[in-house]
């Protein structure tokens, strides 16, 4: 599954994510390397990373090099973990995460309404449903709920 | 006629003060040129740098990380956890996605 950049700018990290592995591969453990990280500034909002996890980059692709919206990055490293992406805008010292998808302008929202999914709100699980509806981490409820399947 | 070498008389030197007067009176200075009035045109300020927009991050997402139709499911963002309502900060307040298992 190839993964391309978002937004325009400049790779500013790129780096291996390592984890101490866990479980076996094939019953959907997690192995030590599960690809890299790629994160991208985002033109005129310095505050802001758009962060690709688990890539394995394309060759020529490292840190410091301009990036086009669309450009080729790399293929998703999906080996014990699944591709995601994130982003951050940093506050001080620490980041707060926000929707990749509620983030999407209409005309890219759209390829995903053709796929089933009605509004941006329908992806979010808020802090106040959340806190009035608590579920213990990482448990088969939360795993379940936390899912939208495409059509 | 006065004699060489003789004293010079009192009339003399008043002749002598005379014209060292009359001599320095005209090396006096010009008479000072009024200063210029201050120039009535506004100075052009300096430029300062300033801060380019903020693009909100709606523009600037451009193009899709993952072509859509490529995926069988993706998850829901989790704004609670960002808050640790489930005791972790923010591992899945991101947006998961999985691709078809054909293409995995």
């Amino acid at each position: 599954m190839s993964i391309h950049s978002p937004v325009d700018d400049t790779v500013a990290r790129l780096f291996e994510e390592r984890h101490r592995p866990r479980g076996d591969l094939a019953g959907g453990g997690v192995p030590a390397y599960s690809g890299h990280q790629v994160q991208i500034r985002v033109a005129g909002n310095d505050a802001l990373r758009v962060v690709l996890y688990h890539v394995t980059p394309a060759p020529g692709v490292a840190e410091g090099m301009d990036v086009r919206a669309g450009q080729l990055l790399g293929h998703a490293n999906v080996q014990g973990n699944s591709f995601d992406i994130g982003v951050e805008r940093w506050e001080g010292n620490s980041p707060r995460y926000y929707s990749y998808l509620a983030l999407l302008p209409e005309r890219q929202f759209a390829d995903y309404r053709r796929r089933g999914l009605d509004s941006p709100a329908d992806l979010i699980i808020s802090e106040e449903y959340r806190r009035a509806h608590p579920l213990a981490f990482n448990s088969p409820e939360a795993h379940a709920e936390g899912w939208v399947r495409l059509r | 006629m006065k004699r060489r070498g003789a004293p010079p008389t009192m009339r003399w030197w008043a002749a002598l003060l005379a014209a060292t007067v009359a001599a320095l009176a005209s090396c006096s200075p010009a008479p000072p040129t009024p200063l210029a009035p201050f120039a009535t045109t506004t100075r052009t300020p300096t430029p300062t740098p300033t801060r380019l927009p903020v693009v909100p991050v709606e523009q600037a997402i451009q193009a899709h990380a993952v072509d859509p139709s490529l995926l069988d499911m993706v998850s829901k963002f989790r704004a609670a956890l960002g808050h640790g309502s489930l005791g972790t900060p923010d591992w899945s307040s991101k947006h998961y996605f999985v691709p078809l298992p054909s293409l995995a």
